[in-house]
């Protein structure tokens, strides 16, 4: 089957690699559309990453994925049912990734038939997102701020407003992604680059502060902004990954001077890294948020390392690029 | 001051009673409008109670108000201010003052926005004691919840259980036109027990799990043993109902421990804060959220209140939030 594989930084390129072969329990997935993820640039398309590394395999850098099932041994998921799949550590020939035509994967989320398959994809990154969120609990009596409004603090944003915080509040250093964070429900935004966010953020929240705050920076510096940030005894959720060569210095004095809580949040490493996704595929089939609000892009199959790049340089302002994987193998675009 | 006053059993009479004074820390609210809770009723207006607690105090029982601040010994609240006020509270002894009066002296102010109706904003006081279960609950999204009793209290905890993105809201009660209102507002399922078998149709509806809550508003004696029968293993249940002193009450004790049920009562007067969760309230309808006046079925006068007390009694007419004006 045809697929991109990562050969080096900033590096993706076309290669005919052997379609997978699905273990028991599995089911091979004919993928329609994958969706590039911040931490698919941040931590693998675009450091330089020790030379063993490379090439990553056939598919990845890319664990948004949704597509129809066109075989199955495993008997709760028929052939012909729509799913978003996750890459299965567990799959005999590694986990593969969305950049190919086909995928070999036990961890499923049904689809409903209704909706094209790109919209119900965003309930990916935005059900991590619902995992995350659940553990600062209920939203009522707190004051919340998210750090970084790319797709992730977005969701953060939509799922704390639906759930009735006290007040939302985007960061980011880009006017674009704050434009959308008030579109999409924060009550209030700050650019971290032209304003002092604490005292920024003193000010519309009359001095209270805030209980949480969610780090979906991605920034090496973004949990020690979250320390500066949080109310004492407060919570920070964590949601950044950080690549291992840009480990940062953490301010352990602030943090213990605070009293805040750090969860570290990881809906994929979890016992259920399905569950999430499924629950906010079914919150979306209710209308109660659809997260396919954050697509602004669309690319064809060779228009895929420009949407890295894109992704990566935060160009053209760019929320969700969705990847036309089914569109270029039946039109026929060769390599 | 004009007012009313609970004599005997639903008998309420118009009475003057000297207009209260707000000591320090307090404010007085020129009353615009409240509204009445099933608690007034069952508990007080509706059942014989022993002689010596008639009459009661006058404005009793109405704990729903909302009107204009006219005088302050608050220094952050100013005259002019609209607000909802809950009536001064005496462990022991229950509220002191009431709503059904010109005028009420008390500290607890939940200040409201300089728009709107003040008969829409106190709706914000009943729906605010569902946010008040929803933070004893805590995350929604992953959980089924029961809702037992659907009055203006088990709707309002439907609405916002089905706003905060339950899994899954079945509604109970006896009145078909209450589970109408319970779907028009969010339930997945309704459930009438004159028709329905209860346990079979919760367990259909949760692959024979039970519900993760089950919120019991009920107004009745037995509902908490219903509600450890339809929870499910180490569920939680939420507990509305307020019972009169005296009403008996037979917890099934063995099938609570067997089940290792979590229960929660939730009683906002009684609070360490009352006023916290009816302010997140005022705040969510200010944003758009939820609007608790669609609660509202009728519009009453001053001179319609003991009708519309046994209208609420009886649940008579289609009655779920009665808004009355004082003026």
């Amino acid at each position: 089957m045809r697929a991109y594989q990562q050969t080096g930084p900033r590096r993706l390129e076309q290669v005919d690699v052997d379609n997978p072969k699905p273990a028991d329990g599995q089911v091979v997935v004919k993928i329609e559309c994958g969706s590039v993820c911040g931490s698919d640039t941040h931590v693998r398309y675009q450091p330089v990453l020790p030379e063993e590394q490379y090439p990553l395999p056939a598919g990845a850098p890319c664990h948004e994925i949704a597509g129809t099932i066109v075989e199955s041994r495993n008997p709760e998921h028929p052939v012909g049912e729509r799913v978003i799949v996750l890459p299965d550590p567990s799959s005999p020939g590694g986990p593969g990734g969305g950049l190919a035509e086909y995928i070999a994967s036990g961890l499923l989320i049904s689809l409903p038939e209704s909706g094209t398959t790109e919209d119900w994809l965003m309930c990916q990154p935005t059900g991590t997102v619902l995992y995350s969120a659940r553990r600062w609990g209920q939203s009522t009596d707190k004051r919340i701020a998210v750090i970084g409004q790319g797709a992730i603090g977005l969701s953060f944003t939509m799922i704390a407003e639906r759930t009735g915080a006290k007040q939302v509040i985007g960061i980011d250093l880009l006017d674009y992604r704050l434009d959308k964070a008030r579109e999409l429900g924060a009550t209030d935004t700050i650019n971290a680059n032209s304003e002092n966010v604490v005292e920024a953020l003193a000010e519309v929240t009359n001095g209270e502060g805030v209980d949480v705050v969610v780090d979906a920076s991605a920034d090496p510096d973004g949990l020690n902004q979250a320390v500066s940030l949080v109310n004492m005894y407060g919570t920070i959720i964590g949601f950044s990954q950080i690549p291992r060569d840009q480990l940062p210095t953490f301010r352990h004095p602030d943090w213990m001077m605070k009293e805040a809580q750090i969860i570290a949040t990881g809906s994929s490493l979890s016992q259920t890294p399905t569950e999430a996704i499924q629950t906010m595929v079914g919150l979306r089939d209710r209308g109660w948020l659809d997260p396919s609000v954050l697509i602004t892009h669309h690319s064809s199959w060779d228009d895929i390392p420009d949407a890295y790049e894109m992704y990566a340089g935060y160009k053209d302002g760019v929320i969700k690029n969705v990847l036309d994987i089914a569109g270029a193998s039946n039109s026929g675009v060769v390599a | 001051m004009k007012a009313y006053q609970l004599t005997g059993p639903q008998t309420l009479e118009q009475v003057t009673a000297p207009d209260p004074e707000p000591e320090d820390g307090q404010v007085l609210l020129k009353i615009e409008h409240v509204s009445i809770c099933g608690s007034d009723t069952h508990m007080n207006f509706h059942p014989t109670l022993p002689e010596e607690q008639y009459p009661f105090a006058p404005g009793l029982p109405c704990h729903e108000i909302a009107g204009t601040i006219v005088e302050s010994k608050n220094p952050e609240h100013a005259v002019g201010q609209r607000a909802i006020i809950l009536p001064t509270f005496n462990p022991g002894v229950g509220m002191t003052n009431g709503g059904l009066a010109e005028y009420i002296a008390s500290e607890k102010v939940i200040p409201l926005p300089d728009y709107g109706d003040t008969s829409d904003w106190v709706m914000c006081q009943p729906a605010g004691t569902a946010i008040q279960a929803s933070r004893e609950w805590g995350t929604t999204d992953d959980k089924t919840f029961l809702i037992m009793g659907q009055g203006a209290i088990g709707l309002s905890t439907t609405a916002v259980a089905s706003r905060m993105g339950a899994m899954k809201v079945i509604g109970v009660d006896l009145d078909d036109y209450r589970l109408d209102k319970a779907a028009e507002l969010g339930a997945d399922a309704t459930l009438n027990p004159d028709r329905d078998d209860l346990l079979e149709a919760v367990m259909d509806l949760t692959d024979g799990k039970g519900v993760d809550v089950v919120v019991e508003a009920t107004g009745d004696t037995n509902g908490l043993n219903v509600a450890i029968e339809l929870v499910r293993h180490q569920g939680t249940i939420v507990g509305f109902t307020l019972l009169a002193d005296g009403e008996p009450s037979m917890l099934r004790h063995m099938e609570w421990m067997r089940k290792e049920v979590r229960i929660l009562p939730t009683n906002a007067a009684g609070a360490l804060d009352p006023i916290a969760p009816i302010a997140d309230m005022v705040r969510l309808r200010d944003r758009g959220w939820w609007d608790p006046a669609e609660l509202i079925t009728h519009r009453v006068g001053w001179d319609q209140i003991p009708d519309a007390y046994e209208m609420y009694s009886d649940r008579s007419d289609g009655v779920i939030k009665v808004a009355i004006s004082i003026e």
